[in-house]
């Protein structure tokens, strides 16, 4: 179970980064320190299956989200509150496909519809930190189980 | 050319129709569809040179989908490029198994789509 956390772990920094460079344009710097997003959150949460089980979580003040929303559809940061939080569902989905693309390259996965909500939610115990111009983003893990044999 | 984009997500519609005007190809039109059923009625309705398809939608995936089109004999001269976050070797070998002739793994820049289009429609697009 450590073990395929550490695995999941290592794999996560490169999907967060490539994923807001590619899709939403944007330049993330791991943060060296934990951060907390002060208030009105927004989160995006994918719950996978496969070689490793668990949950992972975006988050970023919604006011980061405007900003990636705009880049991700090239739009004004003024757009409706729905299509901000696609962006992050959106986001959240391709993260966690890419984590787990390397984490079992030979493996499989099946991942949930991506869940959209606003505010502060239970902490998860893997979590990175990144900056951005807009603000902190926050992605974490919690894996519920895995199989004895990941790769 | 003629586009299908498929996909469940109306967000992703849009991100995928930007990134594919980035990649400097010839667009003739771009349509939509939010899964495979209505993909499908459209490839029977319209003539569609390259699809663009998701595999996880709801009513009908997109190996459904590739499924449909081998066993309901649905003639179309489409090339299909499957959109997916999942690179597993075991889904891509599955996806060109069943006649995708292309497979694009998300996160990809227009450079990365263009470079994938390209080799799945052969020349005659480039």
């Amino acid at each position: 179970m450590l073990e395929t956390i550490s695995q999941l772990e290592s794999c996560l920094q490169t999907a967060v980064i490539s994923a807001f460079e590619l899709m939403c344009f944007t330049a993330l710097e791991p943060a060296v320190e934990d951060t907390e997003c002060s208030d009105g959150i927004l989160r995006g949460e994918v719950e996978f299956e496969g070689d490793a089980v668990g949950r992972l979580r975006l988050e970023m003040p919604v006011i980061a989200a405007r900003s990636i929303a705009a880049d991700f559809y090239s739009a004004e940061p003024d757009m409706p509150q729905n299509q901000v939080e696609a962006v992050v569902g959106e986001m959240a989905n391709v993260i966690c496909g890419s984590m787990l693309s390397t984490y079992a390259p030979e493996g499989g996965f099946c991942l949930s519809t991506p869940e959209v909500g606003v505010g502060p939610a239970e902490r998860y115990p893997v979590r990175r930190c990144f900056h951005m111009e807009s603000g902190p983003v926050i992605v974490s893990l919690a894996c519920k189980s895995s199989s004895p044999h990941p790769r | 050319m003629r586009v299908l984009i498929v996909d469940d997500s109306p967000a992703m519609r849009v991100f995928i129709r930007r990134v594919l005007e980035l990649t400097g190809l010839d667009l003739e039109s771009v349509t939509e569809a939010g899964n495979g059923r209505e993909a499908l009625t459209i490839l029977q309705s319209e003539s569609i040179d390259l699809v663009l398809c998701d595999i996880n939608m709801p009513e009908m995936n997109g190996e459904q989908m590739l499924t449909a089109l081998k066993q309901d004999g649905i003639s179309t001269d489409a090339c299909i490029v499957i959109v997916s976050t999942d690179a597993t070797s075991k889904r891509v070998d599955r996806m060109l198994g069943l006649g995708a002739r292309g497979y694009l793994t998300k996160p990809f820049s227009p450079e990365t789509m263009r470079d994938t289009l390209e080799r799945a429609l052969g020349t005659a697009y480039a």
